[in-house]
């Protein structure tokens, strides 16, 4: 059974991918406007992760691969940045938002963890409303190329269990 | 969408997380599912006035975003606000009790509320209440009478439908239709039981070719006591084929693009939102899921509803008294597969009839599933109890006393551990067992939840050959042994014993318990069908009087269209012998 540090440290690690990997992709976008909301939605990621940081005082990075993969493969299969964006709320948050969800219900958390936990769903939900924004400045694509391919962002997490969640510990 | 029965806060965010991903896709209208803000069923809290109320306060805080898609949500309403008429009632009592400001007594309904910006634009009330198999919702809502409610999207007159409401030849799906509606939407919580996709498919084509609409059907996901909801929300268009599904057992936003009229009708639905156009929006339109085969069906059911009876009541881990039988070695699979190894402790527990083999095939079992087990010898105890009830019982316990005894004292160790830790026992017995009370009352009946309480012990084997053939299409090492699956059944409460002593094989005796409980034929149509007269007198006479037992049994999965419990309410004190 976790406990909440082990919890804790989890979801501070989805946190810190998303911050490392948005941070670090972000200037390489061809699209303004997704540069700027791709460094944003970063930089709140990395806000989160802090709020993290500062409840567990001493806790080691380490990045998640499943998240650092569909995030990596996105930047690299549009230079606009608009899959990368497609990414964060289309197959990313929503899980995060679940295993956020899980964690709250199935560990018995500190009032200060749970603190910790509702901003952080309340950042990924703006977060997700204000990728949702920034998409509509951009035309339809029939790409069916990138289509495919952000179908297949789902299904690579699909198979290595990230179907619904990243889960609640390693 | 998964929704927690009064769940407020946690199912605000997630119509938020889904109307979010809703604007991300360019949706023109984001639909959810029948009561998707507090969950369904929500049954006695529905006679709760806070309860309402803390609905009414949820519908308000998600009404405070703008420049989102519209939304249709899930919710109660009471009688006079948002243009809700009801029916009044038949028999002059009100259905739930709810004080106004004036303090008059008002009725309330089961509604899908349209939010634009402005908060309520629309609302549609459920003009049919089921009232068979496990709903009850006559005894909550009263039905929606007056106009019916289409909104107008983007020039499309979009018809507004509550479950049962689609279900009706000549209904209000007909009606909607007739009024102008050029697509209908109907918000579903319809539970799983097998064979329903396809029920669901038929009557979705024989609506759209009646009313020459597409619909949207969109069907509630996850576990609640009982009940699993399985989703699989789809979409046919106009000539009833199936263009969009959605996966089953899994929260999904399915994006469907439907070819409707244009038409001026229904009250207009607009935000201040502007419809996107980005790539996100084709990628997903129209995905269409391959169904799953019935056995793998059934397998996330039984997933799904352990996972989230667990998760939704607050249980981190669960424990199972694993006897190297079948019916613990699956439901041990289960629970690894529902909360993961970590959360799920094995208990061995010997008594002086346990064979080698069986013990052994425990403890491979939990290799396996690489849960943690422990071994608690029950001899000790045994011979205690035994002793206790010398003098009572001249001799003490024998046959079948003595029999249950060791599944008492089982039970009694397992209840203590619960007690200690807060782990929830999982059950282990199958439909087959509980319809003919071949279980022990506080003994291996006892518990938290019954995992595979409506599986019947024949599919209890088909359950473990899927599970084990998923385990080597993965190539990751089958959970059961072929061991626990090829020796005869047994409880081995006493030296040599085989379920097929007492009971006849389960290859007859499943259908012949089919007919009785799940097609609720009677002694003498199942004789007429060619069964033994001997044999389905004394099956069917365990049957009615096992049902004190049965009441008695903790909650699990359903799976059948008739499962005991909420399904099969049959009395306790029963006569009705026609056989005899």
């Amino acid at each position: 059974m976790a406990d909440e540090r082990e919890v804790m440290e989890r979801l501070f690690s989805c946190f810190d991918t998303m911050y490392a990997v948005l941070g670090a992709g972000a200037v390489d976008l061809s699209d303004d406007a997704y540069v700027v909301r791709t460094y944003e939605t970063g930089r709140a990621m990395g806000e989160v992760a802090l709020s993290f940081r500062e409840y567990l005082v001493d806790v080691e990075t380490s990045m998640v691969p499943s998240i650092q993969g569909v995030l990596v493969d996105s930047l690299a299969n549009d230079l606009t940045g608009a899959m990368v964006l497609f990414c964060f709320t289309m197959v990313v948050a929503p899980r995060l938002l679940v295993s956020l969800r899980d964690a709250r219900e199935q560990v018995e958390l500190g009032d200060g963890a749970l603190d910790v936990l509702n901003i952080a769903s309340q950042v990924l939900i703006r977060e997700m409303f204000a990728t949702g924004e920034v998409a509509k400045t951009e035309g339809v694509s029939e790409d069916r190329h990138w289509q495919e391919h952000a179908r297949g962002l789902s299904e690579s997490l699909d198979q290595v269990g990230n179907a619904e969640s990243f889960g609640i510990s390693r | 969408m998964n929704a927690v029965v009064g769940g407020f806060a946690q199912n605000v965010e997630t119509l938020g997380r889904f109307r979010a991903q809703g604007a991300l896709v360019g949706a023109d209208l984001v639909v959810t599912p029948e009561l998707s803000l507090m969950g369904y069923p929500p049954e006695d809290l529905l006679l709760k006035e806070g309860f309402i109320e803390a609905g009414a306060q949820a519908l308000f805080d998600l009404s405070k975003s703008d420049n989102l898609p519209p939304i249709l949500v899930g919710t109660v309403m009471p009688d006079g606000t948002n243009g809700v008429i009801l029916a009044p009632s038949s028999d002059g009592r009100d259905a739930v009790r709810v004080f106004d400001d004036e303090e008059h007594r008002i009725h309330v309904a089961n509604v899908l509320v349209a939010l634009g910006d402005a908060g309520v634009v629309a609302t549609a009330t459920k003009r049919l209440l089921p009232n068979y198999d496990v709903f009850d919702e006559r005894r909550y809502f009263h039905p929606g009478i007056g106009p019916q409610t289409i909104v107008n999207v983007r020039g499309i007159a979009v018809g507004v439908l509550v479950c049962e409401d689609v279900w009706t030849r000549n209904g209000p799906a007909a009606e909607l239709a007739e009024q102008g509606a050029t697509l209908l939407v109907v918000a579903n919580a319809s539970p799983y039981a097998r064979g329903r996709r396809e029920e669901r498919e038929a009557m979705l084509r024989e609506r759209a070719l009646e009313t020459n609409c597409p619909i949207a059907y969109v069907n509630l996901v996850g576990g609640q006591d009982e009940l699993v909801f399985d989703g699989q929300s789809m979409a046919v268009n106009a000539q009833g084929d199936v263009i969009a599904r959605a996966s089953a057992f899994s929260e999904e936003l399915l994006v469907c693009e439907l070819e409707a009229r244009e038409s001026t009708v229904g009250v207009p639905l607009e935000t201040l939102y502007a419809r996107n156009e980005s790539k996100a929006r084709a990628s997903h339109v129209n995905h269409l899921e391959e169904p799953l085969d019935e056995v793998q069906e059934i397998y996330e059911a039984l997933v799904m509803g352990t996972r989230d009876y667990l998760r939704k009541n607050g249980f981190r881990e669960a424990i199972v008294a694993v006897s190297g039988g079948v019916d613990s070695s699956l439901v041990a699979t289960i629970a690894v597969d529902a909360v993961g190894a970590r959360a799920v402790r094995g208990f061995s527990m010997p008594s002086r009839y346990s064979s080698e083999g069986s013990i052994e095939d425990a403890m491979d079992l939990a290799t396996r599933l690489d849960i943690e087990v422990m071994t608690l010898p029950i001899e000790d105890e045994h011979e205690v109890f035994t002793a206790s009830l010398a003098d009572v019982l001249l001799g003490g316990p024998v046959g079948l006393t003595d029999e249950n005894l060791q599944s008492r004292i089982r039970a009694v160790l397992m209840m203590a551990i619960s007690n200690a830790t807060g782990a929830i026992v999982l059950t282990t017995g199958n439909k087959s067992e509980m319809a003919v009370g071949y279980s022990t009352l506080y003994g291996d009946s006892a518990g938290g939840f019954a995992v595979i309480k409506d599986v019947p012990k024949t599919l209890v084997y088909q359950l473990c050959h899927y599970r084990n053939a998923l385990a080597r299409r993965d190539g990751d090492p089958e959970p059961i042994p072929l061991s626990v699956l090829e020796k005869p059944p047994s409880a081995e409460l006493r030296a040599d014993q085989r379920d097929d002593q007492s009971l006849p094989p389960y290859e007859v005796l499943d259908p012949l318990l089919e007919l009785y409980v799940e097609e609720d034929a009677t002694a003498e149509e199942i004789i007429t069908l060619g069964y033994d007269r001997a044999l389905v007198t004394r099956i069917t006479r365990l049957v009615d009087r096992s049902e004190y037992k049965r009441r008695q049994m903790p909650p699990g999965v359903r799976i059948s269209k008739k499962a005991f419990g909420r399904d099969r309410r049959m009395p306790i004190t029963n006569a009705f012998h026609p056989e005899d």
